[in-house]
């Protein structure tokens, strides 16, 4: 209870998943390729109206959907350009960039493969409940991961 | 959908600073009214938003209401999100694995 009082942050969301690729070819899929494997018809505002994602590969850039209308919503923009190890960008799809999140995603080189860790960051608003929702929560996470790492 | 009032509820400046707010200290329409410059009215609009979107709740304390922040619409929101990522790394390491250029480069 005390310790509510001392943190009234959460601790940011953090997934990973391991691709059979070298960092750099990991780190383009995720960028400059990213419409080549985004699941846009179910993770997008526009789903069965989306038409395509661009991710502008540079410090500044944006994530950008693009609609079969030619209307565009932006998903978020690059804050930090790192290739191939690092990137973090704002996030706010669908929504005023004044409720941005941020995530991070870092590209971990192993032999042969590339661990790839999204960490999604802005919890911090939602206080003391959240707190003891995320523990709830963070337990669950193994078996999730889990899974992702035996396929 | 659940987790998309609580977006929209939290999309909002005022809304999250009031929720916020509920969620370090327990508090009542005027509580929350002196310490925002906004009026009382507008207070109980912001309320009603995030009430509907199960982000906060009401207990009575005698003649009082004291607002709280309640768990239903934050559980919505942190399960949606999971999922979005879960999908989504899927959906890139699938094709990462099959995709012959992405393997043969």
């Amino acid at each position: 209870m005390t310790q509510q009082h001392i943190e009234n942050s959460l601790p940011p969301l953090v997934k990973a998943v391991t691709v059979p690729l070298s960092v750099d070819q990991a780190f383009s899929r995720f960028t400059e390729r990213m419409a080549a494997w985004w699941p846009l018809e179910t993770h997008s505002v526009g789903e069965q109206d989306a038409d395509t994602v661009t991710f502008e590969t540079c410090a500044g850039g944006r994530i950008v959907e693009t609609l079969k209308s030619g209307d565009t919503s932006v998903w978020g923009t690059v804050q930090e350009w790192e290739p191939p190890r690092r990137v973090v960008f704002t996030w706010h799809p669908g929504r005023d960039p004044s409720s941005a999140q941020q995530v991070e995603v870092q590209f971990n080189e192993g032999d042969g493969v590339t661990e790839v860790v999204l960490t999604h960051r802005g919890w911090e608003t939602f206080g003391d409940e959240a707190q003891q929702m995320w523990n709830g929560y963070d337990k669950g996470w193994s078996h999730v991961l889990g899974r992702f790492m035996g396929e | 959908m659940s987790y998309e009032l609580a977006l929209e509820a939290l999309a909002d400046p005022t809304r999250r600073a009031l929720f916020e707010r509920i969620g370090k200290s327990p508090s009542s329409v005027g509580e929350l009214a002196g310490a925002f410059p906004i009026s009382q009215p507008a207070v109980s609009q912001h309320l009603r938003v995030l009430r509907e979107a199960d982000l906060v709740q009401v207990r009575r304390e005698g003649t009082r209401r004291i607002y709280t922040v309640s768990r239903k619409g934050l559980e919505a929101l942190r399960a949606y999100v999971e999922s979005f990522w879960s999908d989504v790394l899927a959906a890139f390491a699938d094709g990462a694995s099959q995709s012959p250029e992405g393997a043969a480069q």
